[in-house]
């Protein structure tokens, strides 16, 4: 009949779409790979033919040999990859974890409770603006230069982000589903702690994935400046020791970091709302 | 009689307020205060009882008024304040000029997109402070390299926000705009262009935020001027009121520049309802 034809006609031309979409996106995904490959080409070319001083630039092969090799070689900084990355993961992770406990709480009640906010707010807002970097001589000051006082900067660089973004994650939960919970007979605690909390967990995610890219970079900088470990030391001591490919090396390694912290949280995130139909 | 009573209906302007006895509305608007208050006594219970030496309120209110008078590293308080905000600016407008037209070109042409971005993921997750060591190599410890720091933690956000903004715009304007003809260049400015400002604004705002951190970052490891530089000079020279003075003219500009950027937003903007 006609119908049967015309159902035939559709997933035809639906499989076709298919085919097409898969074929443009495999051809995309070419000139991804084509356009890294040539940068790296390009990068080991200007260095094999000398176009640019060897001081200012190493090839791409002895910026991964000079980080293998660091995993068990301690020149010239007295210090092995490995110890350089748990020194500096771990004051980020300090850090990071003690301005999501203090942040998020701070923030979902701001949002939450108007007395709250109109109380504390204009105090956040003076501490608001003022860089992570900025404490660096207070902290100094009270807490020397030991990893504590290199989380507590870390503190205040993902403290907040991590209070802003669950201020608002918390105030865009929807009316109609507090309304619901009312009509439930909910009394405000609960409604807070079943409708607001969990409507403000993109939010909150999304700002985790920020704070730990930033406090990656905080602590890059509190290390050049006060550390004696750690992998922004570690940079910076390929730039005392005029080693460049030790600098690459580093911040391709504090890079990779970055992706697995972010990754981390995303793994995190999709376990803790795996009860969202649509996985953010 | 009964159209004016309906006239005369006051409107509360705080709704928490409403209804409630006067003891009530003055403890509401002393909240804030009184949290300030116990703040700076905190602070000033910190400066006297505590273990080191560190300035009180009162002393560093002192300073910030007594410091414009005086010069650190052979410059006026005013030119360091000066420098730092030509820095900024001048990374923005780098920034905004190269950024948004990169982002926008690659969330609107999908072969660019499809080059550039594997490119830039692979830069993405370097924290621009890491850059530092490996800029001063090569470009020494002049102004240059220091703006290139800057721009380089201004960049991101930008390009990110606007590619984001451009390829995430609503499908149905996009079909409302085929439907009257429009295609190409025509499509770009008038449909794509005003619906991603939005994301595009973000991306500036959230650029200045960490263009704020890099340039403090930046000034505080290679300058010799600059609010950041003040910080670090402070804590050297054991005048830790002077890096609070730093802290307080940062926390000021980053409000005043807030402010500012909103107010071109909506300028720019002014269909956006906050």
């Amino acid at each position: 009949m006609d119908t049967k034809d015309l159902e035939q006609i559709r997933t035809e031309a639906r499989a076709r779409e298919l085919k097409e979409l898969r074929r443009q996106n495999r051809k995309y995904f070419l000139i991804s790979c084509l356009s890294v490959t040539a940068f790296l080409l390009l990068w080991q070319a200007v260095v094999s033919f000398h176009l640019v001083d060897t001081r200012f630039i190493d090839s791409p092969a002895k910026v991964f040999m000079t980080v293998v090799d660091k995993w068990t070689n301690n020149k010239p900084e007295h210090g092995l990859l490995w110890q350089h990355i748990i020194a500096s993961s771990i004051v980020v992770w300090k850090g990071f974890l003690l301005g999501a406990v203090i942040g998020i709480p701070l923030g979902l009640l701001m949002g939450w409770n108007r007395w709250f906010e109109h109380t504390v707010r204009p105090l956040f807002e003076i501490i608001r603006p003022i860089p992570a970097l900025a404490w660096i001589p207070i902290i100094l000051l009270f807490f020397g230069i030991g990893e504590r006082a290199r989380s507590i900067i870390i503190f205040f660089g993902a403290f907040v982000g991590d209070t802003l973004n669950s201020y608002t994650g918390i105030r865009s939960t929807k009316q109609v589903y507090i309304n619901v919970a009312k009509t439930c007979g909910a009394k405000d605690p609960v409604i807070f702690w079943r409708v607001g909390i969990p409507s403000a967990m993109p939010m909150i995610f999304a700002g985790l994935e920020i704070s730990i890219a930033s406090s990656w970079g905080t602590v890059c900088a509190a290390e050049m400046l006060a550390a004696s470990n750690g992998l922004g030391y570690m940079i910076q001591m390929g730039r005392m020791f005029g080693s460049v490919s030790l600098i690459m090396g580093g911040m391709a390694v504090i890079g990779i970091m970055g992706y697995l912290s972010t990754y981390i949280i995303e793994i995190v995130e999709h376990f803790v709302l795996r009860w969202r139909p649509s996985a953010s | 009689m009964e159209a004016e009573r309906v006239m005369t209906v006051k409107k509360s302007r705080n709704p928490l307020l409403e209804g409630k006895g006067p003891l009530y509305r003055i403890l509401w608007y002393a909240a804030p205060y009184l949290m300030l208050f116990a703040f700076l006594l905190g602070w000033e219970w910190v400066s006297t009882r505590g273990t080191v030496v560190f300035p009180t309120p009162v002393s560093t209110l002192k300073r910030l008024v007594t410091v414009w008078g005086t010069r650190i590293a052979k410059k006026p308080m005013i030119y360091h304040v000066w420098v730092s905000m030509r820095r900024v600016l001048l990374a923005l407008a780098i920034s905004v000029l190269f950024g948004v037209p990169l982002g926008v070109f690659m969330g609107w042409n999908r072969t660019f997109r499809a080059i550039m971005k594997p490119l830039f993921e692979i830069v993405n997750p370097i924290p621009p402070i890491a850059w530092v060591p490996l800029i001063t190599l090569w470009f020494g410890t002049g102004e240059v390299p220091r703006l290139i720091i800057i721009i380089l933690g201004v960049f991101k956000p930008i390009v990110i926000n606007s590619y984001a903004g451009v390829a995430m715009v609503e499908p149905l304007n996009i079909k409302v705009g085929t439907v009257f003809g429009a295609s190409g260049r025509h499509m770009l400015t008038d449909v794509v262009l005003p619906s991603s400002l939005d994301a595009i604004f973000a991306g500036i705002r959230n650029g200045i935020g960490g263009g704020w951190m890099v340039l403090l970052a930046a000034e505080m490891l290679a300058a010799r001027s600059g609010l950041g530089f003040l910080i670090q000079q402070g804590s050297n020279a054991d005048d830790l009121e002077l890096s609070l003075v730093g802290m307080t003219m940062i926390a000021l500009f980053g409000i005043v520049f807030a402010y500012g950027f909103d107010y071109v937003e909506r300028w720019l903007c002014p269909w956006k309802k906050k």
